[in-house]
């Protein structure tokens, strides 16, 4: 190495050269130059004695340091891709790139004997995993979920390093090169496979890895030779029983679908047995299926969905008879769709929904009598879309015969979540309309609109309408106290619903613990009812979404789109849903107004509460485990404030490693108001390394249980976990002790990068997540809200809200948007933070952009949007239906609620529902239960509406701006200042006005 | 399973780089099954890659190696950094405790690794390469993709900050060598 020629005179020490010199590196002739020098310089020439002898030493301890090598399943794929590549495949084209080497003449011979079918097997095979490993983090979830039978892989974002698509063409050409009909690739391999005997010496175990390109078949069958007999073998079994982690890992578990069957209808409430009708059936296959089928299985919670949902519609409706109800509805829907959902493999949906539907026969199979139509809900990206459920959904569909046409199928992969799902109901609307009609219900009165931010609705409506929140006397969750009329939106079900929870969760954190790439996602696109008039999601209960961005915004820095989570930011801010005054858990308000930044839109919010419990009454049983570098301990806002715990041992533990706080570190961080509700960490836990303190904090609480109290373990960190590896570790403690009945709550401090991450772990670990810039204002936050953090109203809080086809033409869930993976539809993050978990006193705010139905659509304005925003689901399904609103028969009486409102849309209408709405959750110590309501539309402009709609819509359409996002409509800097100036209210804390100035600034950055 | 008869070369290569190599990755991207994924691609890239090149020199095929790997772990991080993007590390020096640590081994060179940490990771990475891999300047250059006299320098510089550390903070048998002799 050349380098810039010193000063001659004498040898400066700091000079690089002398380094370069003492490591040997110097060439001539700056070599003899330094040597001439060093004779001269004693000084320079002791440095470079001590360099030397530095870097012997340097060299002797990083040579010690922990070398782990490459798995033996890596190895054994890396040996068959040699193999492979060496032998040249003789004849085959199907060497990677470059000049066949040489090898191959050698091996041939002994590959010989099995020319015809290793070559094909061993290309498939590395098919596989060339696709799947450098696709890895990339590609991970499609990949590995892909198993598509038919043409060769469509290589999803091929690695460019990777000479893959010479290797998928190559291959493609093989069954035909071996003159087999390839009614798919796979299968073709597969045939040809079989017919092999005869080992093949590769460990296949490995290949688990299911490519959505090809040959997912020969894998397993390439392991047991045994298998060779010609029947075929369910790969999908046979995938399913390899319980390899890699494999797991890599080919994405198979969580179970989300089969939510039908409403269960309280005879006493809203009987709504025709509504199961518009509940969709996951038809045919097709991306937009797939995704679908992601938010059918979602339900971050409410875990296999097949058995899942059936056991809670079950279970929750039990009492009510609405599990023979629903029976009846199922039989009634078979009979007119003359379809059954089988769960066999078939044809073109890619191999992971086959596996989906596998696996969830399988589950569904002890639990589901009705299993055997399995009807799956499309949730919204907001519920755990995980990418497998949405896989599988699709193919199940796809699997059965399902001729429907699919307006959604067309629909972009990317419109993710919502799901396009077909209903088969031949006449969705009679059925709306029924409905409707039919849930006037006897009896309750509609006097009930007391409390209310909602509109005026029908009497069911007003009933549970907008604070359905329960009535005057506490709901007896025994089930034994005849409800009242609050009451009667709520139905208690069996405690016993929960337990199919854990399931899910079992798949989920096998696989949180990898780290996936995943694309951006993509938001929910306008689905229209025609094709899916129900839609399901896991509320989010998180509000990391506003404070990161508060906290790029506050940086100078644009947010980056994937933290602009709008549905969180709507959850940072108090609202005034009157609370619940029983037990009952949640208090629910709706309501709908003209959309501000698309006026011929309606926007509906829903607002949650959960029922405020106050954190002493119950004792608290609270261990903090700090993971806060020295770093983000400086940087912290309110200074070192865990450093200043002085005097207690604790601060000494909380280095750059994990400790397990003092109760005064929790005291101060303001998780707990005072110090004895800590559990007292013993100074001396046998706790060395990072991992068992994670172990000795859960013992910590465990030890220190509290019956029918708090018992949680709060994780504050700033992503140091993650980096060091003990993700995985964690997830796994956090899954088993949330069962155990302590759940985590993560808090993220200062840096985000691992935001994905640790939302997902405390999804796993049943708890909420939050992110604060720095500990003060987590601190402030947290003490502010700590019985929101520590004490859980309702779990598995999971929304349901059918809209009514005679009345909306299309709607948009804002938000949740984070679950879609664009591509495979699914997305196991997703889930991460949405179990669904609202906080006492917590308030939760989803928010839907409706495009109402009108008549003479197609020549209006708004009709003409309407065509738009439909088609983009390419499908265009809609045919524009000139049906008057007031042709048809009143549908749910008039209003009766005080404060009347104009009818809705059309013309002198009465006014129509909007949608039903319902809640599934379950209580913490008490049974599942579900809420019922509807909304009925008013023509109620957005200026008319409550401060908590207006201060929605402002913070909402804030977000849309700043994730530019394609439905913002006419949402502008300005009038998102303007909604929000005028909907500030009070403002007690004093967030609202840091909303209004992060909107200027973020104005003035011009973003 | 025992390696294949057929595929020497592999199993050589394996053998010799394939534990460096997914040290070297975990030093980037951070956890181990990511580091163990990029090397296994790497490695599968270089079964289908079979340059001459690459055959005739192990000292070019081992900087090949290294440069893949390192591409590779640098995408796959590059992609988990998705969130806000806060300022990290490169600018910093003192960092939260970066992949390495993870790895420490309970006696002294794990001060040691700590104190890599506090490099940059430009120091960290080049002191890597040279010291634990073995590399030449020239190497470390093509891996990095930076200057050789930037290696260099990169080099000096992050042996100097250690060993200004390890005097503040020696452990026995390293005060001997950080401090600077004095003639």
């Amino acid at each position: 190495m050349i380098l810039p020629p010193s000063d001659a005179a004498s040898m400066n020490p700091d000079d690089p050269k002398l380094t370069a010199y003492a490591l040997d590196e110097l060439e001539e002739p700056d070599r003899t130059e330094v040597e001439e020098r060093l004779r001269n310089d004693p000084a320079a020439a002791a440095e470079v004695a001590a360099l030397r002898e530095f870097s012997a030493q340097l060299r002797a301890e990083l040579h010690k340091e922990n070398m782990p090598g490459l798995t033996e399943d890596q190895r054994a794929e890396l040996y068959a891709a040699a193999k492979e590549v060496a032998s040249g495949l003789n004849g085959n084209p199907v060497s990677a790139a470059g000049p066949a080497p040489a090898e191959p003449e050698l091996l041939r011979p002994s590959l010989r004997p099995w020319r015809l079918w290793f070559p094909a097997a061993i290309a498939a095979s590395l098919a596989l995993f060339a696709v799947i490993h450098p696709l890895l983090e990339t590609e991970k979830r499609q990949v590995a979920l892909g198993m598509k039978e038919s043409a060769p892989a469509p290589a999803s974002a091929p690695d460019p390093a990777i000479e893959k698509p010479a290797e998928e063409k190559s291959l493609a050409e093989e069954p035909a090169v071996r003159g087999e009909p390839a009614p798919g690739r796979a299968r073709a391999l597969r045939k040809s496979l079989v017919k092999a005997d005869g080992a093949v010496s590769v460990d296949v175990r490995s290949f688990k890895n299911q490519a959505e390109s090809n040959a997912p078949a020969p894998a397993p069958l390439m392991l047991a030779p045994a298998e060779k007999d010609r029947k075929e073998v369910d790969l999908l079994t046979t995938d399913l029983a390899l319980e390899d982690r890699t494999a797991l890992r890599r080919s994405a578990p198979v969580p179970p679908l989300a089969v939510t069957q039908y409403w269960s209808t309280q005879p006493s409430t809203i009987p709504k047995p025709a509504l199961a009708a518009p509940v969709q059936t996951m038809q045919a296959a097709g991306h937009g299926g797939q995704n679908e089928a992601a938010a059918g299985g979602f339900v971050g919670k409410q875990a296999k969905p097949t058995t899942t949902a059936s056991t809670l519609s079950g279970g929750r409706g039990d009492s009510s008879g609405t599990a023979v109800q629903s029976k009846a509805m199922v039989e009634r829907e078979e009979l007119r769709e003359g379809k059954q959902m089988t769960t066999r493999k078939g044809g073109e949906a890619p191999v992971q929904a086959q596996k989906m539907a596998v696996a969830v026969e399988r589950k569904a199979k002890p639990s589901e009598p009705e299993s055997k139509v399995e009807k799956r809900e499309k949730a919204p990206s907001g519920a755990a879309g995980y990418a497998p459920a949405g896989a599988v959904a699709s193919a199940a569909s796809s699997t059965r015969a399902m001729p429907v046409p699919m307006p959604a199928p067309a629909a972009p992969m990317a419109a993710a979540p919502v799901p396009a799902a077909l209903a088969l109901v031949p006449d969705p609307a009679a059925s709306m309309a029924t409905a409707p009609v039919a849930s006037v219900p006897a009896g309750p009165t509609a006097a009930d609109a007391d409390t209310d931010t909602v509109l005026p609705g029908l009497k069911p409506a007003a009933e549970g309408l907008a604070t359905g929140v329960a009535g005057q006397s506490g709901l007896a969750l025994d089930g034994i106290k005849p409800p009242s009329d609050r009451e009667r939106n709520w139905s208690v079900g069996r405690k016993d619903a929960l337990q199919d929870l854990d399931k899910t969760k079992e798949h989920f954190f096998r696989w949180a613990m990898v780290p996936a790439d995943k694309p951006s996602p993509a938001e929910n696109p306008f689905t229209d009812v025609q094709s899916a008039a129900s839609v399901e999601f896991t509320v989010n209960p998180n509000t990391a979404g506003y404070n990161l961005v508060r906290a790029s915004l506050q940086a100078g820095q644009s947010p980056v789109r994937d933290g602009i989570r709008i549905e969180e930011m709507l959850n940072h801010f108090s609202y005034s849903t009157p609370p619940v005054q029983t037990h009952l858990p949640i208090a629910v308000a709706l309501e709908s107004a003209s959309c501000p930044w698309a006026p011929d839109h309606r926007l509906v919010r829903i607002g949650l509460r959960g029922r405020a419990v106050s954190a002493e009454g119950r004792g608290s049983n609270v261990v903090l485990l700090s993971d806060l570098s020295e770093e983000t301990r400086r940087n912290a806002a309110g200074g070192d404030v865990l450093g200043r715990s002085a005097g207690t041992k604790a601060a000494d533990k909380l280095g750059e490693s994990l400790g397990i706080a003092d109760t005064n570190d929790a005291f101060l961080f303001g998780i707990v108001k005072e110090p004895a509700e800590v559990a007292q960490v013993a100074a001396d836990q046998p706790a060395v390394d990072d991992s068992s303190k994670i172990e000795a904090s859960y013992k910590v609480a465990r030890d220190n249980y509290k019956a029918s109290g708090n018992n949680r373990v709060v994780l504050v960190t700033d992503g140091g976990i993650v980096k060091r590896g003990l993700y995985n570790r964690f997830v796994e403690t956090a899954a088993e002790n949330e069962k155990a009945g302590i759940p985590l709550t993560v808090v993220c401090v200062g840096q985000a990068s691992e935001d994905e991450r640790l939302r997902g772990l405390a999804w796993a670990g049943g708890g909420n997540y939050a992110y604060f810039e720095s500990d003060g204002e987590a601190r402030k936050a947290l003490s502010d809200r700590r019985n929101e953090t520590l004490v859980t109203a309702a779990e598995a809080v999971r929304a349901t809200v059918t809209f009514n086809p005679s009345v909306v033409q299309s709607y948009r869930l804002l938000g949740y948007e984070n679950d879609a993976d664009a591509k495979s539809g699914t997305d196991q993050y997703s889930a991460f933070g949405r179990n669904g978990t609202i906080g006492a006193g917590q308030e939760v705010t989803a928010l839907f952009e409706l495009v109402p139905r009108q008549p003479l659509l197609a020549t209006t304005e708004l009709g003409k949007r309407s065509l738009r925003s439909t088609n983009a689901l390419g499908g265009g399904i809609v045919e524009e239906s000139v049906e008057r609103k007031k042709d048809e028969p009143p549908k749910l009486g008039t209003v009766a609620a005080a404060a009347t409102k104009p009818a809705s849309a059309p013309a002198s209408a009465p006014a129509a529902v909007l949608f039903n709405f319902r809640l599934d959750c379950a209580t913490p110590d008490g049974p599942a239960a579900t809420f019922e309501s509807s909304l009925a539309d008013s023509d109620k402009d957005w200026k008319e509406a409550s401060e908590d709609f207006r201060w929605s819509a402002a913070v909402a359409s804030f977000g849309l701006i700043l994730r530019d996002s394609t439905y913002k409509g006419d949402a502008t800097w300005d009038l998102t200042l303007q909604i929000a100036k005028e909907a500030k209210g009070q403002d007690a804390n004093g967030e609202r006005q840091e909303f209004l100035d992060l909107v200027q600034k973020a104005k003035t950055l011009g973003q | 399973m025992p390696p294949p008869a057929d595929v020497p070369d592999l199993c050589a290569l394996l053998e010799r780089y394939e534990r460096p190599l997914v040290r070297y990755a975990l030093s980037i991207v951070g956890d181990l099954e990511s580091a163990r994924d990029v090397v296994q691609e790497t490695f599968i890239r270089f079964t289908r890659e079979r340059r001459p090149e690459l055959d005739e020199n192990p000292r070019h095929l081992e900087a090949w190696l290294f440069t893949v790997c390192r591409n590779r772990a640098l995408d796959h991080h590059r992609k988990h950094a998705r969130i806000i993007p806060m300022p990290l590390a490169d600018e910093r020096v003192a960092e939260d405790p970066t992949p390495a640590a993870s790895l420490e081994s309970r006696d002294t060179a794990a001060s040691l690794l700590r104190l890599l940490e506090t490099l940059t990771p430009n120091q960290r990475e080049v002191i890597r390469l040279k010291f634990q891999n073995d590399l030449s300047y020239k190497e470390i250059a093509e891996i990095t993709q930076l200057s050789v006299t930037n290696v260099g320098f990169l080099l000096h510089t992050g042996l100097k900050k250690l060993r200004s550390l390890l005097q503040q903070s020696p452990g026995d048998e390293w005060a001997a060598v950080a401090a600077p002799r004095e003639t």
